[in-house]
């Protein structure tokens, strides 16, 4: 039955879904569910994972983001206000965490959204690993049209699986490897952000 | 003169550690190369997060990627695989970084104690 939950499965059954079920537009509760995730970007691994340029050059910042720069792009760097510290979620001042960071490059902090796609933008999640200055890092996480999460782990390609090799359903639940803290769900709203 | 630069792949959000390796180190992996036997068994996975291996690009179209028992060499647009049981290439490479760049705690949580 695990199959059935595979976001390329779930991708499928809705393509068939719509070809024979065109009346389910005047289903309020279809219309409801179809919209929630309908601004999220499209599941595209083969785009970022070139072996070359793109894949080596974007973080999963700008893959969260949804935004090559070719930079390994950092959260604040863009408002000259980078992260400075990242052994917990929020830190004291005048430190910056990559929340603060993410925060001026004008990602929307949304805690409350509790795994729900925005109605505008999309949704993306902020993960920790805590340690020292020389093992710390950060995360992103990225909401998808199927409701599924992807991810880019640095320079290494895109992925839809975490480190169990499981869907993931909630960054929350799933098994991030030593990033052990979840920080927050934040908001990209499409042409507001500025990363670099 | 044949420059290569390593990655250790440790990191997502922050840019991994990367160094020169010398040309005498090149060469001995080189030595260690010719030395492996085609992967006959199923080659490890690497985990999303976490320490996921060490990348070797050289300016003459050679590029290693490492992974515990697994070297896999790129040239010209040819790929070969091949076993290291004793991680032998692993650990030229990571001794290879200067003192303290990469975080070997990270590595040793993946693999085990790599020394």
């Amino acid at each position: 039955m695990r199959f059935l939950l595979d976001p390329q499965i779930i991708e499928l059954r809705e393509k068939r879904l719509s070809a024979w079920w065109p009346c389910r537009w005047w289903c309020p509760c279809y219309w409801w569910w179809w919209r929630r995730c309908k601004c999220a970007p499209l599941y595209e691994p083969i785009w970022w994972n070139d072996s070359g340029q793109i894949q080596y050059n974007n973080n999963c910042y700008n893959y969260a983001t949804n935004y090559r720069t070719d930079t390994y792009a950092q959260p604040g760097e863009a408002a000259n206000a980078k992260w400075t510290n990242l052994s917990a979620c929020d830190v004291p001042s005048p430190d910056i965490s990559a929340k603060m960071g993410a925060i001026s490059d004008c990602l929307i902090d949304a805690p409350a959204a509790d795994n729900r796609c925005p109605s505008k933008g999309h949704l993306v999640a902020l993960v920790i690993r805590p340690g020292n200055m020389y093992t710390w890092d950060y995360h992103w996480y990225r909401k998808g049209r199927n409701k599924y999460w992807s991810h880019k782990p640095g320079g290494t390609p895109v992925t839809n699986l975490d480190n169990s090799g499981n869907a993931i359903s909630d960054p929350r639940t799933a098994d991030r490897g030593g990033y052990t803290e979840f920080c927050t769900f934040m908001k990209v709203m499409h042409g507001h952000i500025k990363i670099k | 003169m044949n420059e290569c630069i390593a990655r250790a792949l440790v990191f997502s959000g922050r840019p991994d550690p990367t160094w020169k390796i010398e040309e005498a180190i090149v060469k001995e992996l080189q030595k260690i190369w010719d030395s492996l036997v085609p992967m006959q068994r199923e080659p490890p996975s690497a985990p999303p997060l976490g320490y996921r291996g060490c990348l070797i690009k050289c300016n003459s179209d050679i590029e290693w990627y490492i992974y515990k028992n697994l070297v896999t060499l790129k040239r010209s647009g040819k790929t070969e695989s091949r076993d290291d049981s004793c991680r032998k290439f692993e650990k030229l490479v990571i001794s290879s970084a200067p003192k303290g760049l990469v975080p070997s705690s990270l590595i040793e949580d993946e693999c085990g104690q790599i020394d």
